[in-house]
């Protein structure tokens, strides 16, 4: 199907050639009618078409070089469809100007030889044959007119009746000569003009000087009237009369003596200037012929304007939606297969535009949900690695980061055996997730920590795409040291309850029947004796370790008993105070120092359970002191932290402190560096300070000694307030 | 009646083209204003031989006189045209002659009649009350044109607008004394 569209500008163009078309056409039927009515029009309707046809050129001329112009610019923009545009107006001017030039060629060959034919010196010899046969038929008219005049005045009858003066029989005299020679008037004048007798009538006609032929000649005079239609002969009868004849020319014949003339005159005008007639045909031929050859070639542009410019359109859009712009819509003219196609490449980008929109929805739904995840990942207490298939570090949380002691931002894009601890790579290396039949797995490990060592429950999740083919890991993993620690703590309180009470009842007869054994052996001493001695060594070694072992069960009893405490506001500092107090015998040789806070209030603890709680810490310091034996240091500082939501107690000693290792197992029951000791004090602190809702932790002191730090709430209802990860991973 | 040559215009012929119009004179005949043109011989030759051929000739005349002004723009203040037909008849050699404004056909087999007639109009009435006035300068513009006839009015006008056919247009410029 053709692709036509009626535009405004084609509708001008149909305007114009039709105006042209009429132009020509009258023009030419004026050339036509010119040459039968006056030579003259001739060349100027020649000419008046030669100016229309240059008008027409000089307009397509104007209109070709605008679109050779704008081509140019285009082919050097390097413009979409500007090498298309050129090949088809080169096809258009290919196609079009041989036949158009053969065409004008021929034309003016045979219009040359048609106007060369028609002047020739035959034609010309028979027009000039022609006026000349019909100025003869004209002076025949007039002889014969002279002829019948002079006949009728040799006529005897009408000379013998002029003497009988009767007028009647002049008449019929004269009617008779005027039927007998088919004159239309026959009249006897005087010289003077005065009419004697007329048979017939012509219009009248002013009379020549009719003394001039009054000489007795009988030569006729001869006389047209203007026109010349009528034709008078007179000749004088004798000296009295003259004799009129008058006869009309034919009027059928007149008139086409008029028209041989006329076609003469114009014939003559024609054969006057045909040479400039072949010239205004060449030149308007060949005027036509480029008018045609620009028409052809501004169609070519035209046409390949309308053929290029919606593939130009269809380029571009295809660039824009290639660059991500899918609002791209292309204008749909006609019903051919470039609107089809561009009506097309409109659905396309229509529907890819309710793709993107739907695909940005979604991935704004999937970012929403990463955040969300990331923002989980970024702040839960596990650690989560996540390690591509080749092996590097996608992804490290700060939490796994702070596990690690590694700084998560830098580990990204690291392979993970750079990075990782030799305890968890030798955990994964005997589970290589990239190996084939990888499975989900978990493991406990313990890694050692800048200040404690931490136990680690790690979980390997291998990724894959559901067909089998390895996308990397993730290794999650939980800090769980306070998880056994308290598990061990649980643990041991049932053993020490059970202890309590398997020991504790059967230790007071033990120790009344050794009493008693004292009482009656022992009333008499003989050191002679040596069973006396042995009785007496052992029952008071009998006595003595069954107070040892009621201390010891008494412990025991404590930890695993311990209350719930009753949490009163009370006075922190005094409490403290109390203590000191308590030991001040013990802390002669120390230096004390004591900082404590002015805007601590009082807050909500058990008294007596916090004073055990520094009674055991100050115990455990004032034995670390001696057992170090160097500087002799206690430093007790309180600080109000968090808005005033928690205090920090800090209790720092001089003495031989605790290895990094044992600052966890610290807290556990019957674990003791000392020599003496159950190892139960630092496990009742512990559980003094979780019962209050606070955190403990062990650093090292300033002198190298150990620093107790506890963190406990001044509100019963501790806020939320941001601890640090520590103090988190401690509590 | 008295009759006072106002001008001879000839020798003071301002036309590129004077020696076609020769010479053309007022006169006064009391108040009325005439004019007579008379066109150079050989041209009346040039225009007997087109005639002879039975070509129809339009003579189109037009007389104009200007008062001259020192310092504003000149005033026309006459304007007549008069157009003669003339055209010989080849089998009947006769002249035939005709006025445009009188519509009137005259016949002549005299050819100097003839060309008399197109080419020496005598006695046109330019105006019927003139008056010159004294210390007055006028400028009068015989204006002529040959042109094939039997055209039609609006051919005759493209003719003139696209310069076609002969240059057969005179004009003559005189400042009367």
């Amino acid at each position: 199907m053709k692709r036509f569209v009626l535009s405004s500008r084609h509708g001008y163009l149909l305007l114009v050639l039709l105006v042209v078309a009429i132009i020509t056409f009258l023009t030419a039927q004026g050339l036509h009618g010119a040459v039968a009515v006056s030579s003259g029009d001739y060349g100027m309707l020649f000419l008046i078409l030669l100016y229309v046809n240059l008008f027409l050129v000089l307009a397509l001329g104007f209109l070709v070089l605008r679109h050779v112009f704008r081509l140019w610019l285009d082919r050097r923009q390097r413009r979409t469809g500007s090498m298309l545009r050129t090949r088809m107006a080169l096809m258009f001017v290919a196609l079009s100007l041989l036949p158009t030039l053969i065409i004008a060629m021929l034309s003016v060959n045979f219009l040359n030889r048609g106007v060369d034919s028609w002047f020739s010196d035959r034609i010309a010899r028979a027009m000039d044959t022609a006026l000349e046969v019909s100025r003869a038929y004209y002076r025949e008219s007039q002889r014969n007119i002279r002829h019948d005049a002079e006949g009728i005045v040799r006529n005897r009858a009408l000379a013998s009746s002029l003497t009988l003066d009767d007028d009647e029989a002049l008449s019929a005299i004269l009617e008779v000569e005027r039927m007998a020679r088919g004159l239309d008037e026959v009249a006897i004048l005087r010289p003077d003009g005065t009419r004697i007798a007329r048979a017939g009538e012509l219009p009248f006609d002013p009379l020549p000087d009719l003394d001039a032929i009054m000489d007795g000649s009988s030569r006729a005079l001869v006389v047209t009237s203007d026109a010349g239609e009528r034709v008078r002969a007179f000749v004088p009868l004798d000296d009295n009369y003259v004799l009129s004849t008058g006869h009309w020319i034919d009027r059928q014949i007149l008139g086409q003596l008029e028209t041989i003339e006329a076609v003469y005159v114009d014939y003559r005008n024609l054969r006057a200037s045909h040479g400039l007639l072949k010239a205004n045909h060449t030149v308007t031929l060949a005027l036509i012929a480029v008018l045609l050859l620009l028409a052809a070639i501004w169609s070519g542009f035209r046409i390949a304007d309308d053929l290029t410019n919606p593939i130009a359109e269809l380029i571009v859009g295809a660039r824009k939606v290639a660059i991500g712009d899918l609002s791209v819509t292309l204008s749909v003219t006609g019903n051919d297969e470039l609107a089809t196609l561009m009506a097309a490449f409109n659905a396309m980008t229509r529907k890819l535009q309710e793709n993107h929109e739907e695909l940005q929805e979604t991935n704004a739904l999937l970012e929403e949900r990463r955040r969300f995840m990331a923002a989980i990942v970024q702040h839960i207490s596990a650690g989560v690695i996540s390690v591509n298939r080749s092996g590097e570090i996608t992804l490290m949380n700060p939490a796994a980061g702070m596990l690690l002691g590694i700084d998560g931002p830098l580990a990204i894009g690291q392979h993970y055996r750079a990075l990782l601890p030799d305890a968890m790579l030798t955990a994964l290396s005997q589970r290589d997730p990239r190996g084939p039949g990888i499975i989900a797995t978990q493991f406990q490990m313990q890694i050692q920590g800048a200040d404690r060592t931490y136990t680690l429950m790690v979980r390997v999740t291998p990724l894959d795409d559901g067909a089998g083919a390895s996308h990397g890991f993730i290794t999650t993993f939980d800090d769980i040291s306070d998880i056994l620690l308290a598990q061990r703590s649980h643990a041991w309180s049932e053993v020490a309850r059970r202890i309590a009470h398997e020991i504790k009842n059967p230790l007071t007869p033990i120790q009344l029947w050794a009493q008693r054994l004292r009482r009656k052996y022992m009333k008499h001493q003989a050191d002679s004796c040596p069973d006396w001695q042995v009785l007496d060594e052992g029952t008071n070694a009998i006595i003595n370790q069954v107070e040892e072992l009621r201390i010891l069960v008494n412990e025991f009893s404590t930890f695993a008993r311990l209350p719930r405490p009753e949490l009163t506001p009370n006075d922190l500092h005094a409490g403290i105070q109390e203590v000191l107090l308590l030991h001040r015998a013990e802390l002669e040789k120390i230096t004390v120092t004591t900082d404590f806070s002015k805007d601590l209030p009082l807050f909500p603890h058990d008294r007596g359970q916090i004073k055990q709680l520094f009674t055991n810490l100050i115990s455990n310091a004032l034995a670390a002191i001696r057992e170090r034996n160097a500087a002799t240091f206690l430093a007790i500082s309180t600080e109000v932290t968090d808005n005033g939501a928690w205090v920090r107690i800090q209790i720092a000693d001089s003495g031989s402190g605790i290895p990094p290792g044992d600052r966890d197992r610290i807290f556990e029951p019957y674990f003791t560096t000392k020599a003496t000791g159950v190892g139960l004090g630092m496990a009742i602190v512990k559980k003094i300070v979780e019962d209050h809702g606070g955190s403990i932790r062990i650093r090292q002191s300033q002198w190298d000694g150990a620093l107790i730090e506890i963190r406990l709430p001044i509100h019963t209802n501790p806020l939320p307030v941001t601890t640090s990860p520590e103090h988190a991973s401690h509590t | 009646m008295i009759t006072m040559l106002i001008a001879g215009c000839g020798r003071h012929s301002q036309s590129t083209n004077h020696t076609v119009i020769q010479q053309t004179v007022l006169l006064l005949q009391g108040e009325k204003l005439l004019a007579h043109s008379e066109l150079a011989p050989p041209f009346l030759l040039q225009l007997g031989e087109q005639l002879a051929q039975g070509e129809p000739l339009l003579a189109s005349y037009r007389f104009r006189i200007r008062r001259l002004h020192p310092w504003l723009p000149d005033t026309r203040i006459l304007d007549k045209p008069l157009q003669r037909h003339i055209r010989k008849r080849l089998i009947t050699e006769r002249y035939e002659l005709r006025e445009e404004q009188q519509r009137l056909v005259h016949y002549t087999t005299d050819e100097q009649e003839a060309l008399n007639f197109i080419g020496n109009p005598r006695f046109i009435l330019l105006a019927n009350r003139f008056k010159p006035l004294p210390q007055t300068r006028y400028q009068m513009e015989t204006h002529l044109s040959i042109t094939p006839s039997g055209m039609s009015r609006l051919f005759l006008l493209l003719n003139r607008w696209l310069s076609l056919g002969k240059p057969m247009e005179f004009i003559q410029i005189t400042e009367l004394p």
